[in-house]
């Protein structure tokens, strides 16, 4: 059982990382389209000619959910856990790119349920004047901004401990 | 896990348990392009007579009805603001409006006492739309058993009654079951714990309150009386209200400059009509903030009450142009617009 922890925990981690990433991301994108999705319900209960701009907005709180699949992606690729089978993982490698995981799993999650509430506001101002809709998508676009700099943490590091000799 | 995350950290305290109401607040948000705004209102000014001021409003998307005459598209725009309201919310959360019914009720319930009273039928007294149905009010009354209504309703009703019966005084009688509405609403508004909900019901028991201790000042009501018509709230001493009032209209007035109504003052001194014009108005502005509130039941509220304003304005132009007022007196009657 040891040797069998011993041999495989590295691989095990990075799995964990890996579904974390995508996991949680997922899951904060599935609450903020959710909500999103509620109001852009709404308007178009009201009016139905408002369906292509709510949509967009709808879809905005979406973008955390592919950023963490992009992560797992490149965790399983990385360790050799997606294709030809998985190669020796070390424990510390394997900690090393779960930890790498942790940003767009944790401010995915968050993020996109903020940026859900800030369209579901949104969906609000296109419902009332629909010449604002550039506006109105500005609000929910800046939360973005913490679910990329998330991203671009996560694929440095895993980039990084690709490149770590133990 | 969902809604107490969302309770706990994203919304204010605004929440009725477990509620968003993101779809349905999307939905008024939509709606709200339907309401008059205070141009529309300066439009219908402008209109030379009642009937063109009715076409103007079917133009704007009110009605049509069989007649179109105004009584008939005021009642069609207020039961078609009631049935978007239930079409946006579960019997759970409608509950949290009767708060705008309860007054009927009570209205129904006196007016069913004194039928009994007078032992006649007398037409046009009863209010429709309330919690409970007439039929069963009127039955109450004339059976003089109470027992099938609330416990509140049941002991304000039963009071009211026998006040009514043995001393024939029905000012005390209206007073004990307004009384008895307003505390039933502010019972309802602090289960809700909505801050609008409960702001609302302050306003109706302070205004209460403010005219009853005018009125009562003037006709000579001692302490007593007061003591049994007003309604504690927490903008208003009732204490300092019922003092000033047995001193004297100007004891009152010096009060009231005290308290969150001091710019009522003014009003209060002109006409009844003026402070209510004043409370429909103060109500406008303090549901104003939620034009950009995104959630809760709090939208949905404040739509309720601005399509009630609305349809108390137009109301006034209808009436007014209907018995050729001239256009000032239309005016100062006018509610401002929440849009």
């Amino acid at each position: 059982m040891i040797e069998f922890l011993t041999e495989n925990m590295g691989a095990i981690f990075a799995l964990l990382g890996a579904a974390l990433a995508v996991g949680l991301a997922g899951a904060g994108s599935a609450r903020g389209v959710g909500v999103a999705g509620e109001a852009a319900a709404g308007v178009v209960a009201e009016d139905p000619t408002k369906f292509g701009k709510v949509m967009v907005l709808q879809l905005l709180p979406g973008t955390q959910g592919i950023y963490g699949l992009i992560i797992g992606f490149i965790v399983l690729s990385n360790t050799g856990l997606l294709g030809s089978g998985a190669s020796a993982l070390s424990i510390a490698k394997g900690l090393a790119y779960l930890c790498a995981c942790l940003p767009i799993g944790i401010a995915g999650y968050f993020s996109a349920i903020a940026q859900g509430k800030a369209s579901a506001a949104s969906v609000g101002v296109v419902a009332k004047k629909p010449d604002q809709f550039g506006k109105a998508m500005i609000f929910p676009i800046m939360v973005e901004t913490y679910a990329i700099l998330a991203l671009l943490v996560s694929i440095l590091a895993i980039t990084g401990v690709g490149n770590l000799a133990f | 896990m969902d809604k107490e995350f969302l309770n706990d950290t994203l919304l204010d305290d605004e929440l009725l348990p477990d509620e968003l109401f993101t779809s349905a607040v999307a939905q008024i948000r939509a709606k709200e392009n339907t309401l008059l705004s205070d141009q529309d209102l300066e439009n219908l000014m402008q209109c030379n007579s009642a009937d063109e001021c009715i076409q103007t409003l079917l133009d704007k998307g009110w009605g049509p009805t069989a007649n179109n005459t105004p009584s008939e598209l005021l009642k069609e725009e207020k039961e078609r603001c009631w049935a978007l309201i239930r079409s946006l919310c579960d019997e759970n959360q409608m509950h949290y409006f009767d708060i705008f019914r309860y007054r009927r009720d009570y209205h129904n319930l006196k007016a069913a006492i004194k039928e009994s009273y007078v032992q006649k039928d007398v037409p046009n007294i009863y209010l429709d739309d309330g919690v409970i149905p007439l039929e069963t009010i009127k039955k109450c009354a004339a059976d003089n058993d109470f027992s099938i209504l609330s416990f509140p309703m049941m002991k304000a009703a039963q009071e009211a009654r026998d006040i009514l019966f043995h001393t024939g005084d029905s000012q005390t009688c209206d007073c004990i079951i307004d009384r008895a509405a307003l505390l039933e609403m502010a019972r309802l508004a602090k289960e809700s714990g909505n801050t609008l909900l409960q702001e609302y019901v302050e306003l109706k028991c302070a205004s209460a309150d403010i005219n009853i201790a005018i009125r009562a000042c003037r006709m000579g009501k001692d302490a007593d009386f007061l003591q049994r018509a007003l309604v504690e709230c927490d903008s208003i001493s009732v204490p300092r209200l019922i003092s000033a009032a047995c001193s004297g209209l100007d004891s009152i007035y010096e009060y009231l400059g005290t308290t969150a109504y001091f710019d009522a003052v003014p009003e209060i001194q002109k006409s009844p009509v003026a402070f209510d014009k004043w409370c429909d108005d103060r109500m406008m502005k303090l549901i104003q903030p939620q034009k950009y509130n995104a959630f809760t039941i709090s939208p949905l509220a404040a739509y309720m009450l601005a399509k009630e304003n609305e349809i108390k304005s137009v109301r006034i132009i209808l009436s007014g142009k209907t018995n050729d007022l001239p256009d000032e007196k239309i005016r100062e009657r006018l509610r401002v617009s929440y849009v």
